[in-house]
C-alpha cells in the first residue's frame, strides 16, 4: 500500500501546490479587501442588494457581513472554497477507479500481486491526506493574513471550521470515488460530482429563499455545513460531523463493493 | 508433473449473455512447459489470460494457477507470475527506471544482475519517459517487468506485436531461457510459425471454443502453407496429383495450391513446368480452421 501512496504523491504533489497556491491567492484578496471594506457602510451596501441574493449565499443577516466570519463566508468559504477543493478533490477519485481503467494502466497495475481493496484504499488515503492539507493550509492562511491586516479571528473557529470543511470535502471524495467505480471516464466522474456539489448547493439556497422549501432545508449535504457559524462558535456538531463522515464511508466500502465485481 | 493452470469449464458471457469470449474451457498446463494458445483475432485468447489474472470474473466455471484459485487467491497467484500484454499501457509520466523501481516494489525479490542483462539483451534506455518511448521499446520496458523477478509462470497475449524482427529473436530467446529455470509459459498468439518456433504443445481456440491440443511436432507435421504460382500458361491437372496438396486454384496469373506437409516433392514435380515465380506463404488461421479443424 506504501507503495502506490509514495507513487502517487508524487504523482500529484505539483498540483496539490497549484491548488494551494490558488487559495492562498484567494484568501489574500479576500483578507486584504476586508480591512478596506469594514471601513465601509457594509451593512446599507448589502442592504441594496435583493435579499434573495444574500439569502441564496447563506447571509440572511446584514450585521454579519460587517464581521470577518460572514464575510469570509459569504465570499469564500460557503461556496468557492468548496468548489475548488470538490474539483480537486473529484478529480482525483475519478482517477482511482475511471481514469485508470480509461488510460488502461489499470490492467498491468491489476497484475501485481496487491488486491483491488488495497488499491482502492491506499488511492482514498492520499485523496483525503491531501484534501485535508488544502483546508488546513487555508485555514492556516487565513490565521496568518489574519495577523498581517489586523483583523481578528478566532482559531478556535478556524480549527472547527477547518474539521467540518475536511469532512465535507471527504463525504464529496466518497460519492466521487462511488461514481469513479461506475462511470467510464474521470472526466464524467469529476463533472457529475460537481453537478451533486451544484445541486446541493442551488437546493440549500433555494430553501433559504422559497418559503415552502424551508422545511427540507435537511436533504442538502450543506445543511451540515455553515462555515459563518463555525467560524463564529468554534462549535463543531457532532452529529453533522457523523453524518458527513458516514456519507464517506458508504461512498468507499460502496465502491470497493462494485470494484470488486467490475470486469476490467 | 503437476499443473500449472487448470480450468474446468471455464464460461465467459459478455453484456449479460449476449457475447461469448469462451465456452466450457477445460486445460492444462504442466509445469516446465511453454505452451502456445492458438487462434484468429477474437477467438477467446485474450479474454482466457483476463480470466485467468482475475481482470475479469467468469460466467462459470472455474480455474487453478499452481493449485491456487483464480478468484479467490488472486493476490497469492500475482506473487508467481509475469504478464505481458500485446500493448502495453504504463503510467506515461515515468521513466524506465522508475517503472522498473516502482513495479520491483510489489515483488518480493529481483535478481538485480538478472535484471542488468536484461536490460542490456533488449538495449533498453531507462532514461526516457514512458511517453517518449516507441511501441516497441514500451513492448521491450514490459518484457522487462514481466521477467525480472523470474516469475514461476510467464503469461503472454500476443507478445510479439509490437517488436521488430531482430528483437523477437531476442525475445524467443529469453524465453526458452527461463525454461532452464523451471517456469512455466502461456503463451497466446495468431501467428504459427511463433508457436512451432518455441512451444512444447499449443492448444488450438477458435470462436471461444478449445479445439484441440497437440504436441508441437504433430502440429509442425502439417505445415500447412499456400504456394502462389505465376505461370506461362497452364499446368497438366496431373502434375497437381502428388500427396500432400490439398486444394488447387486457378488465379488470373497462375495458381494458388495448398499443401499440407513436406513440400519437396510438390515443388519438384510442378518446378517442371514453366513457372516464373513461385511464393510461399503461411495461411490464415481462419483458413487454417476451415480446411484442418472443418471449423
Amino acid at each position: 500500500m506504501i507503495t502506490i501512496i509514495i507513487q502517487k504523491f508524487k504523482e500529484q504533489w505539483r498540483s496539490l501546490i497549484y491548488y494551494f497556491l490558488g487559495l492562498l491567492a484567494y484568501s489574500w484578496m479576500i483578507m486584504s479587501l476586508f480591512p478596506t471594506m469594514a471601513k465601509m457602510d457594509l451593512e446599507s451596501l448589502y442592504s441594496q442588494y435583493p435579499e434573495e441574493f444574500l439569502k441564496f449565499f447563506g447571509s440572511e443577516q446584514m450585521e454579519s457581513m460587517s464581521k470577518i466570519e460572514g464575510f469570509l463566508s459569504l465570499e469564500f468559504l460557503s461556496l468557492f472554497f468548496i468548489l475548488i477543493v470538490g474539483f480537486y478533490v473529484a478529480s482525483s477519485a475519478g482517477s482511482t477507479i475511471a481514469g485508470a481503467i480509461e488510460k488502461r494502466i489499470m490492467d498491468f497495475q491489476l497484475t501485481q500481486p496487491i488486491s483491488r481493496t488495497k488499491l482502492v484504499i491506499s488511492e482514498t488515503i492520499l485523496g483525503l491526506f491531501n484534501s485535508f492539507f488544502l483546508t488546513v493550509l487555508t485555514s492556516l492562511s487565513i490565521f496568518g493574513l489574519s495577523k498581517i491586516y489586523n483583523v481578528e479571528i478566532s482559531a478556535k473557529g478556524l480549527i472547527a471550521f477547518t474539521v467540518i470543511a475536511t469532512l465535507l470535502l471527504w463525504a464529496f471524495y466518497g460519492i466521487a470515488l462511488f461514481l469513479s467505480s461506475l462511470l467510464r471516464t474521470k472526466i464524467i466522474v469529476a463533472a457529475s460530482t460537481i453537478f451533486i456539489l451544484m445541486g446541493f448547493y442551488i437546493f440549500s439556497s433555494m430553501t433559504r429563499i422559497v418559503e415552502k422549501l424551508a422545511d427540507y432545508d435537511k436533504y442538502s449535504i450543506f445543511y451540515l455545513y455553515d462555515p459563518e457559524k463555525l467560524l463564529t462558535t468554534g462549535n463543531i456538531n457532532i452529529n453533522h460531523a457523523l453524518i458527513l463522515f458516514g456519507i464517506f464511508t458508504a461512498g468507499l466500502v460502496g465502491s470497493i463493493v462494485v470494484f470488486n465485481k467490475k470486469d476490467i | 508433473m503437476a499443473n500449472a493452470i487448470q480450468t474446468e469449464k471455464l464460461t465467459k458471457y459478455y453484456l449479460g449473455k449476449k457475447v461469448l469470449g469462451i465456452k466450457s474451457l477445460d486445460l492444462e498446463v504442466k509445469e516446465g512447459e511453454i505452451f502456445g494458445f492458438i487462434g484468429p483475432n477474437g477467438a477467446g485468447k485474450s479474454t482466457t489470460i483476463r480470466l485467468l489474472l482475475d481482470l475479469i470474473r467468469p460466467t462459470s466455471g472455474n480455474g487453478k494457477i499452481f493449485g491456487l484459485d483464480i478468484n479467490e487467491n488472486s493476490v497469492e497467484i500475482k506473487r508467481l507470475i509475469g504478464y505481458l500484454p500485446g500493448e502495453v499501457f504504463l503510467p506515461e509520466h515515468l521513466s524506465g527506471r522508475q517503472s522498473i523501481e516502482y513495479y520491483s516494489k510489489f515483488k518480493e525479490k529481483i535478481d538485480s544482475d538478472y535484471l542488468r542483462s536484461l536490460i542490456k539483451k533488449l538495449d533498453l534506455d531507462l532514461n526516457k519517459k514512458i511517453k517518449e518511448y516507441s511501441k516497441g521499446n514500451k513492448q521491450k520496458l514490459a518484457i522487462v517487468l514481466a521477467l525480472m523477478h523470474k516469475p514461476k509462470l510467464l503469461i503472454l497475449d500476443e507478445p510479439t506485436s509490437g517488436l521488430d524482427p531482430l528483437n523477437q529473436q531476442s525475445f524467443y530467446n529469453l524465453i526458452l531461457e527461463t525454461k532452464k529455470w523451471g517456469t512455466t509459459t502461456f503463451f497466446s498468439t495468431h501467428i504459427l510459425t511463433e508457436a512451432e518456433r518455441i512451444c512444447d504443445r499449443v492448444g488450438i481456440i477458435k470462436s471461444g471454443k478449445l479445439l484441440k491440443i497437440e504436441n508441437i511436432d504433430q502440429f509442425k507435421e502439417k505445415n500447412i502453407r499456400e504456394i502462389h504460382l505465376e505461370t506461362t500458361g497452364e499446368i497438366p491437372l496431373s502434375h497437381f496429383q502428388v500427396n500432400g496438396i490439398k486444394k488447387v486454384e486457378r488465379t488470373t496469373i497462375g495458381y494458388k495450391i495448398t499443401t499440407i506437409g513436406p513440400n519437396a516433392m510438390t515443388l519438384s514435380k510442378i518446378l517442371s513446368n514453366k513457372i516464373i515465380d513461385v511464393k510461399i506463404s503461411e495461411p490464415s488461421l481462419e483458413e487454417i480452421f476451415m480446411k484442418y479443424y472443418k471449423e
